[in-house]
């Protein structure tokens, strides 16, 4: 987006000018088009631009933000940047980066997705819901829908940084309801950076699950069995217990159950934990953070061994460390970045790495457990211990190995970062998916716990 | 160009309806970690979507690009996307009738929040920071501080030309308390629409030093029991309970894709004939009020279930056609650029004739279960989960020790029957936000409130 990028410059020299020590301006330009499927129909088709700058400036060490729509605006926003400042906390040793050391971001770009007219958008949509319907005549379509469209964005600051990449995405889902009796429901989802989802499989997925969850039965002998968390359902526990206190802002606060532990054993030593903004089609995957630093792989956790948080320029110029790339603007209750917000720490392409297998060994390997595809209640966990207790109205039981079945409802309580620990098993069914509430990309497996609470 | 001409543009291409609304947000937000200001933003983001009903389905395009050609573009826009709907549609949408509403609404903050020195913004927050750190045992504080003005312009092919602006301001708290290696995150909110006279209303920290309180409290609470136990739920915790357990499956949109379980159930006994839910918007200076919807349909309060009897849903027009129910102005959306879409506003159970004392006096063994760490709702089988921030285990009639890590579960048509007594001291609870693929802000609350057989998930 060359436009722009010279309105971003104009604006740098303008914060320049009004006697900010440095400056900085970040824009977005995100094009999305959506079709919502309800109730079995395309019945809403919609186009939205995105567009803005943010501008952080940087005077006497203090910084201000401000943001705006367009360049004339960002103009006058430059005075609100710089008057903010004076309010701000001193932080000596925080400076924009200079550049250098980027790497290009991989499968992050598909022409294909430019290509899709609104008719192409819909006639794809459509295929979902009639693989869906071809499953069972009691199935309906009832929600869902497919997003499509590009970003371009870029990073220009006083210190001679000047950096720009552009993304594609793409992400289809279905929600489906199986209408007979007491009615269940199945639900699935992909995210992707290419044209490349099996739009018919989402379809079938959705269909099928709705079907294998009908006439759930009471959990009769709960306790402390093994929980297998799906991968859909750890991205919940993911986003709002372990990935928060990964960050070294929380962290070196102790605000963290993972403060001050370092060179601990902190997970099964069978799990690693890593963060990559360069992961080949992740969600969050491109050249630089937000901030304009290149972004790179982190190994938060190896082998249980806590390594390293994630760290913003912010937090990692106020605690001594090298930013990691994860400088994310994203605002509180918003999964996607935006101009509109200061950057924040933010996990790109979390992941979990170790011995994967099909998910069917991990099963075959419990005696008696449940698998859990989504849970009710994840954001309602107690970030800072890890505590949580929520409810599961999609989930099969587990019986000498094997799926047998629904559960028509159960309570899990635990504490995530102890479930962590007691791993005794990995898929390697993994996922691309995000946060929901908060900004996080993630590619997790499904993984099998022990020391879960269920209560039916 | 005219927002008429834009209009008689769609409706001369053949459309059955087409609307331009205008929105734009803009404010001031801090952020102070223990003594220092963290983060301090100003901005404003603005813009307007089109809106086009076409063969019964609809296009939408949005754009900060308000020139004569950008709203020309997306009118066209909004029409051919319309139209790629209405191939597909099988059953067409029409819209209720409602009267045209003309003019402007200002809810005039009493206290503009831009007069008001932001370094004055800042004392409140060092204010509520220091309040809290003087609690024992708290660890830190991070406060924020939040002030907007969300302006709308509705026009439509139906007559309607209404502007609108609202102003909002809150402040918030993340405490953390820790004791040895027991740690405690705690989050709390104040505030309301309005400007800054919405911290005269409410004393922000009175209420931050009880929260902190709480968080102190729960580090060395145990863990509650599991299991199904009498459970009574304080006004915050009511206020969830309405919002995640009825208000959810009331939105009418959800009913139509098929995805409420209360499809079918209008003017059914659904509760205890002691249970009344209502939803009102109209309510001055708190948080989830609005004067007119995003369809330009004037607010109104709702009466969802009347002494236990599901009396309406919320309708955004096209709901209200398809059901046969008075619109009343439900639809909401983030921003301009946002589909409206059916929503709540002020969720809350009205009161009931019992003092706490009565409501807790025939417990054996049960929990009294305290203000809200949000919940979730599956509304298709009306499953919901919702968290208290503390709780209070009863034995015989009176509060023995505090509690922590409890969860309530169970079905929306169930649960209603279960409420066996309403309390008499309705309060309606702090500024929320409730998620629904976009984010609107809302608030709930209610009386005191005692259900018999709650299934709680506790850490033990």
């Amino acid at each position: 987006m060359d436009e722009m990028m010279s309105s971003a410059e104009r604006i740098l020299k303008r914060a320049v000018e009004k006697g900010a020590d440095s400056a900085e301006v970040f824009y977005l330009n995100r094009k999305t088009d959506s079709y919502s499927i309800e109730k079995n129909v395309i019945n809403f088709t919609s186009g939205n631009v995105n567009r803005g700058f943010g501008i952080r400036v940087l005077s006497g060490h203090r910084i201000g933000f401000s943001y705006a729509t367009t360049e004339e605006k960002a103009m006058k926003a430059v005075d609100e940047a710089i008057r903010l400042t004076s309010l701000s906390r001193e932080m000596k040793g925080f400076s924009f980066p200079a550049g250098g050391g980027f790497k290009k971001a991989e499968k992050a770009w598909d022409d294909r997705i430019l290509a899709i007219e609104p008719k192409d958008g819909a006639e794809l949509s459509k295929v979902m819901i009639d693989a869906a319907l071809e499953v069972d005549k009691s199935i309906l379509a009832a929600e869902g829908g497919m997003d499509v469209g590009y970003y371009h964005t870029g990073i220009v600051n006083s210190e001679g940084l000047s950096v720009s990449d552009r993304g594609t995405f793409a992400s289809a889902g279905l929600y489906a309801v199986f209408t007979e009796g007491n009615v269940s429901t199945g639900e699935e989802f992909v995210l992707s950076r290419q044209m490349d989802m099996d739009l018919a499989e989402i379809g079938r997925k959705a269909a099928t699950m709705a079907v294998r969850h009908h006439n759930p039965v009471p959990l009769e002998k709960g306790g402390q069995i093994p929980v297998v968390f799906a991968n859909t359902a750890l991205n919940q526990m993911f986003e709002f217990i372990t990935v928060p206190a990964l960050y070294g802002d929380a962290a070196e606060r102790g605000e963290s159950v993972y403060s001050r532990k370092v060179g601990e054993q902190v997970t099964d030593s069978s799990i690693s934990i890593v963060d990559d903004g360069l992961m080949p089609g992740g969600i969050m995957t491109q050249k630089m953070d937000d901030e304009g630093v290149p972004s790179q792989r982190n190994v938060i956790i190896e082998r249980g061994e806590l390594k390293e948080f994630l760290y913003d320029l912010s937090s990692a110029s106020e605690f001594g460390k090298k930013p990691t790339g994860n400088g994310v603007r994203a605002q509180r209750l918003s999964a996607t970045n935006t101009f509109k917000a200061p950057p924040i720490s933010g996990a790109r392409n979390i992941s979990i790495e170790g011995d994967a297998k099909p998910l069917d060994k991990v099963i075959s390997e419990i005696d008696y457990g449940v698998l859990v595809y989504s849970v009710l209640g994840a954001h309602t966990s107690n970030p800072a211990s890890g505590d949580f207790s929520v409810n599961s109205a999609q989930l099969l039981l587990i019986e000498k190995g094997e799926i047998t079945r629904p559960i028509r409802s159960a309570m899990l309580s635990g504490n995530m970062p102890s479930a962590l620990r007691s791993v005794i098993g990995i898929a390697d069914d993994y996922k691309v998916m995000s946060g929901h509430i908060y900004f996080m990309g993630s590619r997790l497996p499904s993984i099998a716990v022990n020391g879960v609470n269920v209560t039916g | 160009m005219e927002d008429t001409k834009l209009i008689s543009m769609a409706v001369d291409a053949g459309a059955d309806y087409a609307e331009i609304r205008y929105g734009s947000m803009g404010g001031t937000s801090l952020e102070i970690q223990g003594k220092e200001v963290k983060s301090a933003s100003y901005g404003e983001d603005g813009g307007a979507s089109i809106r086009v009903l076409y063969g019964g389905a609809w296009g939408l395009y949005s754009t900060s690009d308000l020139s004569d050609e950008g709203l020309k573009a997306a009118m066209e826009t909004a029409v051919k996307l319309a139209r790629v709907s209405a191939a597909n549609v099988k059953e067409k949408a029409v819209l209720a009738d409602v009267p045209a509403e003309t003019g402007k609404e200002i809810w005039a903050p009493k206290k503009n929040t831009a007069d008001i020195p932001i370094d004055e913004k800042k004392e409140l927050l060092l204010d509520i920071a220091k309040a809290v750190l003087n609690v024992d045992k708290i660890h830190s504080v991070i406060t924020g501080y939040g002030d907007n003005t969300e302006m709308q312009h509705v026009i439509n092919s139906d007559g309607t030309d209404i502007y609108t602006e609202v102003s909002r301001t809150y402040a918030r708290a993340r405490i953390i308390a820790k004791e040895g290696a027991n740690i405690v995150g705690f989050v709390a909110s104040a505030g309301g629409t309005g400007g800054y006279e919405v911290f005269d209303i409410s004393d922000p920290i009175a209420h931050f030093i009880e929260s902190a309180e709480s968080a102190a409290r729960i580090l060395t609470a145990d863990p509650a029991p599991s299991g199904k136990f009498p459970v009574i739920t304080d006004p915050d915790l009511t206020g969830v309970f309405a919002h995640e357990a009825l208000g959810h499956a009331t939105e009418a949109d959800l009913v139509q894709s098929g995805s409420s379980c209360l499809a079918g159930r209008l003017n059914s006994k659904i509760g205890n004939d002691i249970v009344t839910i209502v939803d009102d918007p109209t309510l001055p200076n708190i948080y989830g009020s609005f004067p007119y919807d995003a369809e330009g349909v004037k607010a109104k309060r709702k009466v969802l279930v009347d002494h236990g009897v599901l009396k309406s849903y919320i309708v955004n027009r096209e709901t209200a056609a398809r059901y046969g129910i008075q619109p009343n102005g439900g639809a909401r959306a983030e921003s301009y650029a946002h589909r409206p879409i059916v929503r709540m506003s002020n969720t809350f159970i009205e009161n009931g004739d019992y003092s706490f004392e009565e409501l807790i006096e025939g417990i054996k063994y049960g929990v009294y279960a305290k203000g809200s760490r949000g919940g979730q709702v599956d509304t298709t089988k009306g499953s919901f989960q919702f968290s208290a921030e503390e709780a209070f285990l009863i034995e015989n009639g009176e509060i023995t020790k505090p509690l922590k890590d409890v969860s309530l579960s169970g079905m929306t048509l169930e649960i209603l029957n279960m409420i066996d007594a309403v309390g008499n001291d309705l309060r309606l609870s702090s500024p929320g936000n409730c998620g629904k693929g976009q984010w609107v802000p809302v608030s709930d609350g209610g009386p005191h409130v005692r259900i018999q057989g709650a299934v709680i998930g506790g850490g033990q």
